[in-house]
């Protein structure tokens, strides 16, 4: 059975919300706890948490897109 | 301009401040019922953006201004976690916040302990999560009130004492609380939050730029000069060495855990008109807290520039006074600081006072039939609480960020009993009182002895274990007339 567009955007939505939570805690935040690269000028280590709330945030834009 | 010209204009700015606040806050009651819903739940009438700043600025206190840089000056990436739990903790508020709404829509809630309580029939319950929440809230308002009374008395070189900064800052904010309710909170803490997010954003790029000429050349710097250490995760502790990630992951899941469980939050849902409106309201959330990065670039600019400085949470106040920084600096960067105290303890204090009528007098069996009388019951215990808060800010010397310290993993005990309410109808009264009780004693034992605790995680971790473990334990163990009575509610 096809997928409705609601459950799609609901389901990759349910994907990064779970990527972000796992990526702000051991052991995947400590793959890329670096200095280099910088990122716009940061260090590598925040703008991976500063990624991590864009994910967030774009996570719950598709949940609230997705509810019927 | 000669210093005392520059501090008499400061003390103009934030006076100023104040009176526009004040006039904000009176006047934005007039459009609700003069009842209990229209005071504590704005006739369930709170639009999209008056929600988002409530949370948005109820959330970031004077810690996000004062204790956040001071973090990110002595521990660097250690603050990192500030970030990473607020992002990730309003998740849950998506998913049960219109749950909550729509019950409270149906059943005429106002708070969290009101639903909980009716939800596993216990008034127990309702009124041990009245008792904690007031007990929490006071030390909470006592910081705020501390916050903005020693601001004031820093910038002004002491023409305004701690205790007359401390009084006139929530002098204003009892007035508006009283006589506007919820609404007042919520149109003063949209003015607070835009300049909360100004001042923030303003701070964090002007230190960088002044003092070394970019964000970029900022933390390279600190990196040339051997700090790349406190530059990358999970950072520092608080000796300065290297902190651990079982830490570091823990106090990001604990906190997380606790943010919508918080009642002042988690009660705005009942005042949200519609699912539609609070959910958009958490999406768009994130974009509130953007404002934690450039306050965190504020320490990271003190590193070099200002090394030695202790306590570290007292970085923001020496480069205010210390570096010789032009006036209308100084100026914004106090009505930011008094912004976030106020947009914080006016939510707390109308919270504790709503919780502290419904919930206790509900729980005692003692609610007030006229919906005047609990109004008037409510602003009345605006003014106790307020009173007592106020006594301690300014003559306690009992360790509040020690009580506050705790009072984190003791609010992410909240979380099961929430999880439970709406999506295991088994769950029972009294697993969740046992798993509650059982949790936040779990979470005050490694708090007071961190030495016993197998792993060095959170107190909070093993407080959850505890809480779901005796919930999910005991609900299983419960005979089936007491389940059929727990889930008839569904």
């Amino acid at each position: 059975m096809a997928l409705s567009r609601h459950r799609v955007l609901r389901l990759v939505a349910a994907v990064l919300l779970c990527g972000a939570v796992l990526a702000f805690v051991w052991p995947l935040h400590a793959l890329a706890s670096h200095f280099h690269p910088l990122f716009l000028g940061v260090p590598f280590s925040l703008a991976w948490i500063v990624i991590g709330q864009v994910t967030v945030f774009l996570g719950l834009l598709l949940m609230f897109l997705g509810e019927d | 301009m000669d210093p005392s010209n520059a501090t008499w204009v400061i003390i103009a700015v934030c006076l100023a401040y104040l009176l526009v606040i004040l006039c904000v806050g009176l006047w934005s009651g007039r459009g609700v019922s003069r009842s209990v819903a229209g005071y504590v739940a704005a006739d369930r009438s709170m639009h999209g953006v008056l929600l988002y700043f409530v949370i948005g600025a109820a959330v970031y206190s004077s810690f996000a201004f004062l204790g956040a840089p001071g973090w990110a000056y002595s521990r660097g990436a250690a603050a990192f976690y500030v970030l990473a739990f607020s992002a990730i903790g309003v998740i849950p508020l998506y998913f049960l916040g219109p749950r909550a709404r729509r019950l409270g829509e149906r059943h005429g809630f106002i708070t969290q302990a009101e639903m909980l309580g009716w939800r596993f029939d216990s008034r127990l319950l309702q009124g041990l999560l009245a008792l904690v929440s007031v007990a929490v809230f006071v030390p909470y308002l006592t910081l705020q009130m501390k916050g903005a009374g020693l601001i004031l008395e820093t910038l002004s070189d002491g023409i305004i004492p701690l205790w007359v900064g401390a009084f006139l800052t929530y002098g204003v904010v009892v007035t508006y609380v009283w006589v506007s309710g919820v609404m007042g909170v919520g149109w003063t803490n949209a003015v607070m939050g835009v300049l909360m997010m100004s001042t923030a954003w303003f701070l964090g790029l002007y230190f960088p730029i002044t003092l070394y000429g970019g964000v970029g050349p900022m933390f390279e710097q600190l990196a040339a000069s051997g700090r790349e250490t406190m530059l990358t995760a999970p950072g520092l502790d608080v000796l300065g060495r290297p902190w651990n990630w079982w830490e570091f992951s823990s106090w990001i899941l604990v906190s997380a855990a606790g943010f919508s469980c918080w009642p002042h939050i988690f009660m705005k849902c009942f005042a949200a008109p519609s699912d539609r409106h609070l959910r958009l309201t958490v999406v768009m959330y994130p974009t509130f807290q953007f404002m934690m990065v450039p306050l965190l670039f504020v320490g990271f600019a003190a590193v070099l520039a200002y090394p030695g400085v202790t306590p570290a949470d007292s970085i923001v106040p020496f480069m205010l006074t210390q570096a010789g920084l032009p006036v209308f600096v100084v100026g914004l960067a106090a009505v930011g600081v008094l912004a976030a105290s106020m947009s914080t303890g006016d939510t707390l204090l109308h919270a504790a006072a709503s919780i502290g009528i419904r919930d206790g007098l509900q729980a005692l069996g003692l609610r007030p039939q006229r919906d005047a009388t609990e109004r008037w019951l409510m602003r009345l215990t605006v003014l106790g609480i307020a009173a007592v808060s106020y006594y301690f800010a300014i003559s306690s010397q009992v360790s509040i960020v020690a009580l506050l310290a705790g009072a984190y993993g003791g609010v992410a005990q909240l979380l099961p009993p929430l999880l439970a309410a709406f999506y295991w109808p088994r769950a029972g009264g009294p697993a969740v009182v046992c798993g509650l009780v059982g949790g936040i004693a779990a979470n005050t034992f490694f708090l007071l002895n961190p030495d016993l605790r197998p792993l060095p995680l959170h107190e909070g971790i093993y407080g959850l274990v505890v809480n779901a473990s005796l919930l999910v334990l005991l609900s299983l163990m419960a005979n089936p007339a007491r389940r059929a009575a727990s889930t008839h509610h569904q």
